[in-house]
C-alpha cells in the first residue's frame, strides 16, 4: 500500500484517508496513539514545505528564488502521503503485536522455501531473532537492576555514559553464551538448512478473507484513480 | 517400540573436566548422575549428545548387535537434551514452532507435523495457546513444552542437565509424569543436587573431578554412611526430623516496624497488606509466577505499588528517597552468580568504592572475602572464570558487604551442590540483626532459621503463619507446590 501511496494523485490520497478513518474506528484504538505522530508532522511540513515551496527560475540562483503556491501545494501533498503512511504504520503496529508481524514475515517466505532452501534459513533466522531478542533484553534488564541497587546512579552525563559502557562488558558476554546456548539447541535438534518452516496453527477466519478482500479493492482502486488522474 | 540400544561410553577424557569416564547407558534404564558443580557433569552430558568430541577414549552405539561409533550415528535422533533454564532453551517463536522444529528435522511431511502438533499441544495443555509466545508461559510449561518438543522426537535417550531444579513441586510433577510416560522406550540421564529425585532412579553414578563412580542402586547407595561422606551426598531429607526455630531469636530492634505494605497492589502481579519487625526472618514460598519475586522487587523499589503505600524503616518508598532506603537493603536475585558485574571478584564485592579505597586491597578486605569462602588468590580473578558455587558466595558477600538492614534473598540455594548449598545456608544462618526475607521452593532449606512462613498465590499471601506451625499447614503448602 505503500508503494501504491506513492503513484497516486489526490483522489487517491482522499480515498485513503477515508479508509484509514474508518479502520481507526473499526481497530477502536484511542486517538492519542496518533498524537506523537504531530510533532513528525509539524517537522516534515517545515522541511517540506521549505523545500517544495521555494522556487526560483532557471537563469537565476536559489537565494533569488521565492515562495510560490504551486511549491507549497506540491509540500503539502507530499506531506499528506507521509502522514498516511505513517498513521497506516502505526494503526498497524499498535493492533498486531511484533510476534504475529515477524510469524507473518515470515509465513510468506512459505512459497520461496519451494524455490531455494536459503529462504528457509532466512526465515529461521527472523523467528530466532523474534525469540532472542526479548531474552537479551531481559538480561540486559537483570543487570541493569543489579546495578541500580550497587549504588546510586550518578548525576554527571560523562560518569552515567561510562557506566553504561561498563555494564556493556557483561552484557555481550552474556549474549554470547545464550547465543552459544541457542546454537547447540539448534544442533541438538537436528537443525539442518532448508528444512524450517514457520507453521501458524490459527485457521484462517471469515474476517481474515474480508480484510485481504478490502485490502485487494483498495489497491485497485488506487491503481485506477492513479491511471484516471494521469 | 525401540528396544535393547546401548550406549558405551569408553575411558572419554576431554580436557582436564572429563579423566577417563566409563560406564555403560542401556535404552530403558534411568540413571541419576550426582556431583559437585564443577565436577564435569554438564561437560560429560554434551558429549553424549554430540555436541563436542571426546579427546580420547571412545563413545559406541550398539543396537541390536550392530556396533557403530557414536560419531558416526546421527546423533540428534538417537538423544535429546533439556537444561536447565527452558526460556534459553526453546528455539520457536511460538509454541506451535517449538513443537514442529524437531520434527520438520526429521523429515515428517508439513501436514502430517500439524495434526502432531495440535495433538501435543492439547496433550500439555496448551491446546489454544498454539500460536502464543513460550514467553507469555510459566516456567513449568515452558519446561513441560521443551521436554514435549524434544520427547516427540522419539529419542532412545535423553538428557535432563537439571532440568527440575528450577521447578516447583507441582511443575516437576508434572515433567516427571511425561518422563515416566517414555520409561520404557527412552534411557534417560538426570542430571541433578536432589537426592530425592536421584532415589527414583534406576543407578546412582557419582562425579567427582572428572571421575566416575558407579553406586548402584541409589535407594541402597543413600543407605550407606560411609559412601555419603565418601562423596558428599546428601540423604533424602526428610521434614519430620527437620525441626523450625524453638524460640524466634530476640532481634535488638523488637516489635520495631521495619516494613509495611499498606494495602499495596502491585498492578494485576500482587496485591498485599502486611508488616515485618525488625530482625524477623520471613519464608516466602509458592508456585513460579505467584508474584514472589515482585514482592521482593517492591521492597527495593524495582516495582512501584499501583495502590496504596509501603513503608520501609518508617519512610514512605517514593523516587525522591529510593537511594537512601536502597542503602539499607540489599536484594540477591536468582542466580545472582550469573549476574555479577564487577571485572574482578574484588571489584564486584567492593563495587562502588572510590578508587583511591579500591587501591587499597587491605587484609582485612581479603579476610571479609575469605570469610565467605573465597580464597584471597581469586581476588583478581574475572567472576565467569569462577564455578557456580563460587560465584553465588560472591554475590553474597558483595550483597552483605554494606551490612543491610534488610536481607531480600530470591531461591540462593539454586542450582549449586550439597557443599555450597551447606556452606551458604550457614553464612545466611549466622546472620544477626538482620530481616531477611527468603523466598524457595523448598520449606526445608529455610525451617532451621525462619520465623514466619508466608504462602504466596496468584498475588495474594494467602498463608502467613510461625514456622512452628507448618505442620499444621503441610496439605496446603503441598497442594501449591511447596517441598516440605
Amino acid at each position: 500500500m505503500s508503494l501504491l501511496m506513492t503513484v497516486t494523485h489526490w483522489q487517491g490520497l482522499v480515498l485513503t484517508s477515508f479508509i484509514l478513518l474508518g479502520l481507526v474506528i473499526l481497530s477502536r484504538t484511542p486517538f492519542r496513539l496518533y498524537r506523537s505522530l504531530a510533532v513528525v508532522l509539524f517537522w516534515m511540513g517545515l522541511f517540506y514545505g521549505l523545500s517544495a515551496g521555494w522556487v526560483w527560475s532557471e537563469d537565476k540562483s536559489i537565494w533569488q528564488g521565492h515562495w510560490s503556491v504551486k511549491g507549497l501545494t506540491q509540500g503539502l501533498e507530499l506531506l499528506w502521503r507521509v502522514l498516511l503512511i505513517f498513521s497506516l504504520t502505526r494503526l498497524y503496529s499498535a493492533v498486531t503485536k511484533p510476534l504475529e508481524q515477524g510469524m507473518g514475515i515470515a509465513y510468506f517466505f512459505n512459497p520461496l522455501i519451494r524455490i531455494t532452501p536459503k529462504a528457509s534459513d532466512f526465515a529461521l533466522l527472523l523467528t530466532l531473532t523474534l525469540r532472542f531478542i526479548p531474552l537479551i533484553v531481559e538480561e540486559a534488564l537483570i543487570l541493569w537492576k543489579v546495578r541500580i541497587l550497587k549504588g546510586e546512579w550518578p548525576t554527571s552525563w560523562f560518569k552515567r555514559a561510562r557506566e553504561v559502557m561498563h555494564l556493556m562488558v557483561p552484557l555481550m558476554l552474556l549474549s554470547l553464551k545464550r547465543a552459544e546456548e541457542l546454537a547447540e539447541n539448534l544442533m541438538a535438534r537436528g537443525y539442518c538448512s532448508g528444512k524450517y518452516r514457520p507453521l501458524i496453527v490459527q485457521e484462517k477466519t471469515a474476517e481474515d478473507y474480508v480484510g485481504v478482500l478490502i485490502i485487494v479493492v483498495w489497491g485497485v482502486l488506487l491503481l485506477i484513480l492513479a491511471k484516471t488522474a494521469q | 517400540m525401540k528396544q535393547g540400544k546401548v550406549l558405551k561410553v569408553q575411558n572419554i577424557r576431554y580436557r582436564d573436566i572429563i579423566d577417563g569416564v566409563s560406564f555403560d547407558w542401556h535404552q530403558g534404564e534411568i540413571i541419576a548422575l550426582l556431583g559437585p558443580n564443577g565436577s564435569g557433569k554438564s561437560t560429560l552430558a554434551r558429549l553424549l549428545a554430540g555436541l563436542i568430541e571426546p579427546e580420547t577414549g571412545d563413545i559406541q552405539f550398539i543396537d541390536d548387535d550392530s556396533v557403530r561409533p557414536w560419531r558416526a550415528v546421527e546423533r540428534w535422533q538417537e538423544i535429546g537434551f533439556v537444561g536447565q533454564h527452558p526460556q534459553r532453551q526453546v528455539i520457536g517463536a511460538t509454541v506451535a514452532e517449538e513443537l514442529s522444529f524437531g520434527l520438520l528435522n526429521l523429515g515428517i511431511d508439513f501436514d502430517s507435523v500439524r495434526d502432531k502438533v495440535s495433538k501435543l499441544a492439547s496433550t500439555i495443555g496448551l491446546e489454544g495457546k498454539e500460536d502464543q509466545s513460550p514467553s507469555t508461559l510459566s516456567g513449568g510449561e515452558r519446561q513441560r513444552l521443551v521436554a514435549t518438543a524434544i520427547l516427540a522426537m522419539e529419542p532412545s535417550f535423553l538428557i535432563l542437565d537439571e532440568a527440575l531444579s528450577m521447578l516447583d513441586a507441582r511443575a516437576q510433577a508434572n515433567i516427571l509424569e511425561l518422563l515416566v510416560k517414555v520409561r520404557t522406550e527412552s534411557g534417560q540421564l538426570w542430571i541433578t543436587h536432589d537426592s530425592e529425585l536421584a532415589c527414583q532412579a534406576d543407578r546412582l553414578l557419582v562425579m567427582q573431578k572428572g571421575k566416575i563412580v558407579d553406586m548402584g542402586n541409589p535407594r541402597e547407595a543413600f543407605r550407606d554412611p560411609q559412601l555419603k561422606a565418601q562423596f558428599w551426598i546428601r540423604s533424602v531429607p526428610d521434614t519430620q526430623c527437620l525441626n523450625p526455630k524453638e524460640t524466634p531469636k530476640l532481634p535488638k530492634k523488637q516489635n520495631q516496624t521495619i516494613l509495611e505494605w499498606r494495602q499495596a497492589k502491585y498492578e494485576s502481579r500482587l496485591s498485599i497488606n502486611k508488616v515485618i519487625t525488625a530482625g524477623e526472618f520471613v519464608a516466602i514460598v509458592g508456585p513460579s509466577g505467584s508474584g514472589k519475586t515482585t514482592l521482593l522487587e517492591s521492597v527495593v523499589g524495582l516495582n512501584q505499588p499501583t495502590e496504596g503505600q509501603l513503608m520501609v524503616c518508617g519512610e514512605h518508598v517514593s523516587s525522591t528517597n529510593l537511594d537512601s532506603l536502597r542503602r539499607k537493603t540489599r536484594l540477591l536475585f536468582q542466580e545472582a552468580g550469573e549476574y555479577l558485574i564487577g571485572h574482578s571478584v574484588y571489584q564486584e564485592v567492593y563495587y562502588g568504592d572510590t578508587k583511591k579505597n579500591l587501591k587499597l586491597k587491605t587484609q582485612d578486605k581479603l579476610s571479609y572475602l575469605e570469610a565467605f569462602g573465597i580464597p584471597a588468590r581469586l581476588a583478581e580473578t574475572p567472576p565467569e572464570r569462577l564455578s557456580g558455587g563460587e560465584r553465588q558466595k560472591v554475590a553474597l558477600a558483595a550483597a552483605l558487604r554494606t551490612q543491610p538492614e534488610i536481607l531480600l534473598l530470591d531461591e540462593p540455594l539454586i542450582g549449586l551442590d550439597i557443599v555450597s548449598r551447606i556452606s551458604i545456608q550457614a553464612m545466611i544462618s549466622k546472620l544477626e540483626n538482620m530481616t531477611i526475607l527468603y523466598v524457595t521452593h523448598d520449606l526445608r532449606d529455610v525451617l532451621p532459621d525462619a520465623d514466619r512462613i508466608w504462602l504466596v498465590e496468584e498475588g495474594n499471601v494467602v498463608l502467613d503463619c510461625a514456622a512452628q506451625c507448618w505442620q499444621e499447614h503441610k496439605g496446603q503448602l503441598q497442594a501449591a507446590g511447596v517441598r516440605c
